[in-house]
């Protein structure tokens, strides 16, 4: 791996350390509800530097953040892994078939849809292990996925135009 | 902005927005069937399922434990037992419920309203972390 590659992974790593362990103290009506805006920077970096970088990123982040609040190997660490790697390779794969078919929204949407799937999925095997229970509940997660998808694509998609050429 | 956005995002997008919607829709009725255990009534006779009723059917049903028949009468999305049996009577004086369990200890009949029969293995109640 370039120098340069190493560069940017741990400067958008970084980004996204920050924005995934600010939501945090957001507020919000459910516990598990979040909003993902760690997500922007992967589909950020997917946009600009491609599928390899954004895997990388995503991967530094997952493991950063779970070292720092101390959840290393723990259920949710599990839940974020899962749901981190699906969505990236979701989204790399959808941006490089797709090509223009897709915005960053179109991609946003794709991500947070994968990345509740994937989530619910390692949740039915490992932890909960009944899948009515896991249905009922998925419906609502699926539809606040496409409310913070589509926010974290809107942003995204605003940033991008504003970020070419690419900077860092 | 919005002008923008819209021109900006690419018909594909909206299609996998509706797409996506629609699939939570789907689920949300697949998982509604599978919950239909909200609304039946389960009467087990010593820990063994004798009926499965639903709550929006008006009935009255008579069960036959070991000390003689218990009356069970379903109405109104209400249950009750009418007559039991045994000497103290408290399943008869707990009168209606809507959701819970009356149980009938000398005459080991449960009424289950609303809940799950069967305990599973796994059975988390949460987790944190």
């Amino acid at each position: 791996m370039q120098s340069l590659d190493k560069r940017k992974i741990s400067m958008l790593s970084a980004y996204a350390v920050t924005l995934n362990l600010i939501e945090r103290f957001i507020p919000t009506p459910l516990p598990w509800l979040r909003f993902g805006f760690a997500n922007i920077i992967t589909l950020m970096t997917i946009f600009l530097y491609g599928t390899r970088i954004g895997l990388m990123v995503t991967l530094v982040r997952v493991f950063t953040v779970s070292l720092i609040t101390g959840t290393f190997l723990g259920p949710g660490f599990l839940l974020s892994l899962s749901g981190g790697v699906l969505s990236t390779v979701g989204m790399g794969v959808s941006r490089t078939l797709g090509g223009r078919l897709f915005s960053p929204l179109g991609l946003s949407l794709i991500g947070a849809f994968l990345h509740n799937i994937a989530q619910l999925s390692i949740a039915y095997i490992f932890f909960v292990k009944r899948i009515e229970l896991i249905l009922y509940i998925s419906s609502f997660i699926i539809f606040i996925g496409i409310i913070t998808g589509f926010l974290n694509g809107i942003v995204c998609l605003l940033l991008i135009k504003k970020l070419q050429p690419p900077v860092i | 902005m919005i002008k923008h956005i819209l021109k900006e995002s690419t018909y594909c997008d909206w299609v996998v927005l509706i797409l996506i919607f629609l699939f939570s829709i789907f689920i949300f009725f697949l998982s509604s069937k599978l919950y239909s255990n909200f609304d039946k009534v389960i009467i087990e006779v010593e820990g063994k399922k004798v009926y499965v009723l639903s709550l929006k059917e008006d009935k009255k049903v008579l069960v036959k434990g070991p000390l003689g028949i218990t009356t069970v009468e379903i109405k109104k999305a209400r249950v009750r037992i009418v007559d039991s049996p045994c000497t103290n009577k408290i399943c008869v004086k707990q009168g209606w419920i809507k959701k819970g369990v009356i149980v009938c200890i000398p005459n080991k009949v449960v009424v289950k309203v609303g809940i799950k029969n069967q305990k599973e293995k796994g059975d988390i109640d949460a987790i944190s972390g």
